[in-house]
């Protein structure tokens, strides 16, 4: 178990970076939902049933659709965008970076693996999740409608050519 | 039966703070293309002006019932054990309040400075202010941490929109900061339910004090250092503050008027107060928002000494002003708040007004340089008229309403036996008037060059917004002390 | 109850200034008239609030404002002086503008500004409560920036920044010292608080307000610098009503309210006295006609500090009647500087000369008020000043009394040297004529006021005396 989730946790790191550096957005896309697939067998491993399913149905799903949808309608992946960095210059401080932090977070988990308290335990998350969500966390509800609604502006905004009035 | 009517009117009007902006959503998307573009204003202000009638009314309607806060919910059942629930306190609608004045401040400029994408701007207005209003009127960490992924995710998209070249790169300077923010509150919300195993407020204030051992207390304050981090990037306040300039500089004046008027004071500010009266118990809190502060106040004011574009100047003040606010908050007593609060509101009224004269300067001039300009009162008279009070307001000289704030944060700061802070705050006043003084010598305050000879006073909704800001500085400040007397009468204070 | 009007037409400046620069852009004769009537308004007003004074109830208002806030006037013998001096001064020299001003630009903003510290000063000698007076200090800061860099100048921007820092600084110092007060008893009410102890630590603290506002060294080189404004300005702010605010305060504050430990009837007369010699020796050295009557003023508010914190009876009448001999002859002085350097267009008394015969009646104006300034009898800065030095030589400081007998043998000596370069000697600048007829009336009116003042001293210096009345 703990082997996987290590695993999936270097995996979701390499795609994460590969997802930020790529020029190529359709393949930026695709990285993404890589990570994100990636997480969602982590959160599996962990015990939250729900939360990786959800996980891998709206990010790797969903959310993946629509950027290449957009990708696609913007026809931006067919120009040549400018290459304004030297990608030397943008990795070199790469392995540096993830070096340090690599480095942080073992220091880290090593000092409080042991004195972490076990986390009180929450009601029974998956029987009871719908009944959870529907009534104990209606205010989120509302919160992530109007995330994807902000979300969908913005990919409107910020990826349509056309004149916008 | 009356008092028990009005109390539901609460509940009612409060649903409005979710209903108009999303309605606005719905009826700007449905309109044909032209129309929207030429509604789109008008329903914008159509919305700030709701929001702040609304919260007007909802404040009168509480304290007429001496009521301190009131719980409601938006299309679910209350009775349920355990739901959550939204709730109005008096602090959140002077918030609300606020969020719809500046929201008219920015449309209005906007008419001036926007010329295209007018629909996506108000639509992206609108979520930004469903955020800002969730935001204050949650009672769950959680939920509080969506409703700021909204703001920041909102507030991105107009620093970026307009896609120039340095509006991308103040958006993403502004984006890489968000997120940052966003990591380091994620876990700490983390290790706090861990600790309490609930994160509604109620429950968080009870259970965090409950150390069994050494490992839970480090958590706590692990916890605590990574939410105030958090908050304090939002804030824009000392050492997290190197995004704020960019953003403002490279933003639309009407997007600066939004972030500094009122988005690092949501999403800012309220998360510091909602943590320090959280946790008020846990010592050193207070003094590190104290500190925090203090540094904020003279690092901001001094850097504002050495800038040359008007914006940066603005925006370097506003880290400055932060500073004061986060001094009444560290105070942790009632006028401490009261004084914050009032400081809000004034800091959304003289900001504006700024940056308003920066949209105005921008429109007319063409330039934002301040070595290019000189006396310019000479042909924008108002645009003068209005720099001055928001500035004397800003420094905290009677009998500007900014005078009232600063007096009561630091009466509130010196009963709080935080003397050296109070001294501290008062006497770096001096830096604040040190650089307005520059920008006013600078820009309005002498003699006018030639090539501005046939420069005009600026027109339209910016000159209304400009004069229409004076005139609440003014009144705000002259009629102060009737404010108290109401607030006394009321049994706030 | 009736007397209450009193205060509502004192304040009338304040609220006239937001009409003057409307009514001033329909017709600018009317704006004119309108200034001058708003501050003889408030004159006349102080005046009649006297016989409520004299009778023994002074007219009192007062309200009660939550956190230890009050709203209260309160017109006390040492208020209603101030008052009379000030809005007097006041009238004249706005009655002096109409000749001087004529030909600038700006007018709007000039009489609203000086509407509206006629109004600040009102307000301020009348409060009874210390975050009023400080709010009323400040606003009389932002006419004194305005004012300042009237000309709009480069020099001129910068000197009004200079004196609003100084003054600013010195005033927020001073609000941490209210704030302690307010930490201490809990209120800022000075009715409230009367006869109360402050310790040593606050009162230097508001002494750092007193001694900025007052141009005391070491903070007092705002003044000279100040020249740069119009003469009115100069007169009116520099000379005749702002820089008394300071001096007002402490008389205000340490000799009619609170209690203060006794060190400081000889540490800040020493402070004074280090003030008066150096301005008094600047004085002596300086070339720019309106430089050495501000070293003057420093120098004899030095004076006027001395009398008040002195910490007898005799000093502090002295004190007061000095406050208004002063501000009644160094206000003509200005203004008959002001009529020179209007008429020559230069300030540098080295190119001045024999201007007696060209600006007769100026040059006796100037003559008179210097007389009152140098303390010759019978005008009415000798018994001021004689009564200054009476009360430091009866608290026991004979060398301060000495340093201030000297101090004054410095004032005779500067101010002769004024007169004879600008007025006696070779004759220069052949096409001057004397001054617009309304400058020469304003001025020819202060200088016989500062005689009249000493011939019929029993009146100003019985009222000067009803002060301090806990001595």
């Amino acid at each position: 178990m703990e082997a996987v989730v290590y695993t999936c946790l270097g995996l979701m790191l390499v795609f994460g970076i590969l997802a930020v550096m790529l020029h190529s957005m359709l393949k930026s896309a695709i990285a993404l939902a890589a990570a994100s697939a990636a997480l969602g067998v982590i959160m599996y491993e962990l015990g939250a049933i729900w939360a990786a399913i959800f996980e891998v149905s709206v990010c790797s799903g969903l959310v993946t659709v629509i950027f290449i949808s957009a990708i696609s309608l913007s026809n931006t992946d067919k120009k040549d965008l400018p290459k304004l960095y030297e990608d030397g210059k943008r990795m070199a401080f790469l392995p540096l970076v993830l070096i340090i932090s690599g480095i942080l977070l073992i220091v880290v988990a090593i000092s409080s693996v042991s004195s972490l308290p076990v986390p009180t335990p929450v009601a029974e998350v998956a029987d009871n999740f719908r009944e959870i969500l529907w009534n104990h966390r209606q205010a989120d509800i509302w919160g992530q409608i109007i995330v994807l609604i902000t979300g969908a502006l913005a990919v409107a905004v910020l990826f349509k050519e056309g004149e916008l009035p | 039966m009356r008092v028990i009517a009005n109390i539901q009117m609460v509940a009612n009007i409060a649903v409005l703070f979710f209903v108009i902006p999303l309605a606005i959503i719905a009826v700007n998307t449905l309109l044909p293309k032209k129309l929207a573009g030429r509604v789109s204003f008008y329903l914008g202000g159509f919305a700030g002006i709701m929001q702040a009638a609304a919260a007007a009314a909802d404040f009168f309607l509480l304290s007429a019932n001496r009521l301190h806060e009131y719980e409601f919910s938006l299309l679910w059942d209350l009775s349920i054990e355990g739901s959550e629930r939204f709730s109005v306190d008096s602090l959140s609608l002077v918030m609300l309040f606020c969020i719809g004045m500046v929201t008219i401040v920015s449309v209005l400029v906007a008419k001036q400075t926007v010329h295209d994408r007018k629909r996506a701007y108000v639509n992206l207005l609108m979520t930004l202010i469903l955020g800002m209003n969730g935001m204050v009127l949650v009672t769950d960490l959680f939920s509080l941490y969506v409703f700021l992924e909204v703001v920041g995710l909102s507030s991105f998209i107009l620093i970026a929109m307009f896609k120039t070249d340095t509006g991308l790169e103040g958006a993403f300077k502004y984006l890489v900061m968000s997120v940052m923010a966003t990591v380091f509150m994620l876990t700490g919300l983390a290790f706090i339910f861990m600790q309490t195993g609930s994160l509604q407020y109620k429950h968080v204030g009870m259970n965090v004090l409950r150390f069994q051992s050494h490992s839970q207390s480090v958590l706590i304050y692990a916890a605590l250092i990574l939410l105030i981090s958090g908050f304090a990037i939002k804030t824009g306040a000392v050492p997290f503050h190197s995004w704020l300039p960019d953003a403002h500089q490279s933003a639309n004046t009407a997007i600066s008027i939004l972030l500094s008027g009122i988005v690092i004071k949501v999403a800012g500010i309220y998360g510091f107060i909602v943590l320090v009266d959280l946790f008020n118990e846990v010592p050193a809190i207070n003094m590190t928002v104290a500190v925090i502060g203090t540094v904020s106040i003279i690092t901001g004011a001094l850097l504002a000494m050495q800038q040359n574009h008007f914006k940066r100047i603005v925006a370097y003040s506003s880290v400055s002003q932060v500073g004061y606010i986060l001094l009444g908050i560290s105070t942790g007593s009632t006028l401490g708040l009261l004084g914050t609060v009032v400081h809000i509101f004034n800091h959304a009224t003289f900001k504006s007004a700024l940056f308003s004269n920066a949209a105005a300067l921008h429109e007319q001039v063409g330039s934002l340089d301040i070595n290019e300009m000189g006396g310019l009162e000479k042909r924008m008279p108002v645009t003068a008229f209005s720099s001055v009070t928001a500035f004397l307001s800003t420094t905290g000289i009677p009998p500007f309403a900014g005078f009232w704030s600063k007096l009561l944060i630091i009466m509130a700061l010196w009963k709080s036996n935080m003397q050296v802070f109070a001294g501290i705050a008062l006497v770096a006043s001096i830096f604040t008037a040190a650089y307005f003084l520059r920008i006013q010598k600078k820009v309005f305050f002498g003699k006018l060059p030639d090539k501005y000879e046939n420069l005009t006073e600026v027109k339209g909704t910016v000159k209304f917004a400009e004069i229409m800001l004076s005139v609440v500085t003014i009144l705000t400040g002259v009629f102060f002390p009737l404010a108290l007397l109401y607030l006394k009468g009321r049994g706030i204070i | 109850m009736g007397g209450n009007f009193i205060f509502a037409s004192i304040l009338v400046p304040l609220v006239g200034t937001c009409f003057l620069p409307v009514i001033g852009k329909k017709n600018s004769k009317l704006r004119d008239v309108a200034a001058l009537a708003f501050i003889a308004t408030a004159f006349i007003s102080s005046t009649l609030a006297l016989p409520h004074l004299l009778s023994g109830s002074p007219v009192t208002l007062h309200y009660e404002l939550p956190l230890g806030l009050s709203f209260g006037f309160y017109a006390d013998a040492l208020a209603v002086f101030m008052a009379m001096t000030a809005s007097f001064v006041g009238t004249v020299i706005v009655f002096y503008s109409y000749g001087y001003m004529a030909e600038y630009e700006n007018q709007n903003e000039y009489y609203a500004m000086i509407c509206l510290f006629i109004g600040a000063m009102m307000g301020l000698v009348f409060s009874t409560n210390l975050i009023f007076i400080y709010a009323f200090w400040e606003i009389s800061a932002i006419c004194c920036w305005r004012l300042i860099g009237f000309y709009r100048e480069e020099i001129t921007i910068l000197r009004a920044n200079k004196a609003f820092i100084v003054t600013v600084a010195g005033a927020l110092v001073m609000l941490v010292g209210f704030v302690g007060i307010y930490g201490q008893t809990g209120t800022f009410d000075l009715a409230a608080m009367k006869g109360t102890h402050i310790p040593p630590w606050i009162v230097v603290l508001i002494l750092f307000g007193v001694l900025s506002k007052s141009a005391t060294f070491p903070m007092h080189n705002w003044l000279p610098d100040a020249g740069v404004a119009p003469s009115p300005v100069t007169s009116l702010l520099h000379a005749a009503v702002l820089v008394k605010i300071g001096v007002y305060a402490y008389a205000r504050l340490f000799v009619e309210t609170f209690n203060i430990d006794k060190m400081f009837t000889v540490t800040v007369p020493v402070v004074a006295a280090v003030s008066a010699l150096i301005s008094a020796g600047a004085a002596m050295k300086a070339n720019d006609i309106k430089r050495v009557i501000a070293y003057s003023t420093i120098s004899q508010l030095a004076f006027i500090l001395l009398g008040l914190s002195c910490g007898n009876k005799t000093g502090v009448t002295g004190g007061m009647l000095y406050i208004l001999t002063h501000s009644v002859a160094k206000g003509g002085l200005f203004l008959c500087a002001g009529i020179v350097e209007h008429n020559v267009h230069t300030k540098d008394i080295t190119k001045m000369g024999g201007l007696y015969k060209r600006m007769p009646l100026t040059a006796l104006a100037f003559m008179l008020c210097a007389f009152s300034i140098m303390g010759i009898p019978p005008f009415g800065g000798f018994f001021a000043k004689y009564l200054v030095i009476d009360g430091i030589i009866s608290s026991g400081n004979t060398i301060l009394g000495a340093v201030f007998i000297a101090g004054a043998v410095m004032t005779v000596v500067y101010l002769t040297r004024l007169f004879v370069k600008v007025f006696l000697g070779q004759p220069t600048f052949p096409h001057v004529k004397e001054g617009d007829r309304r400058m020469v009336v304003s001025v020819m009116i202060l200088a016989i006021l500062s005689l009249l003042l000493g011939i019929f001293m029993p009146i100003p210096s019985g009222l000067a005396s009803l002060v301090g009345g806990g001595l």
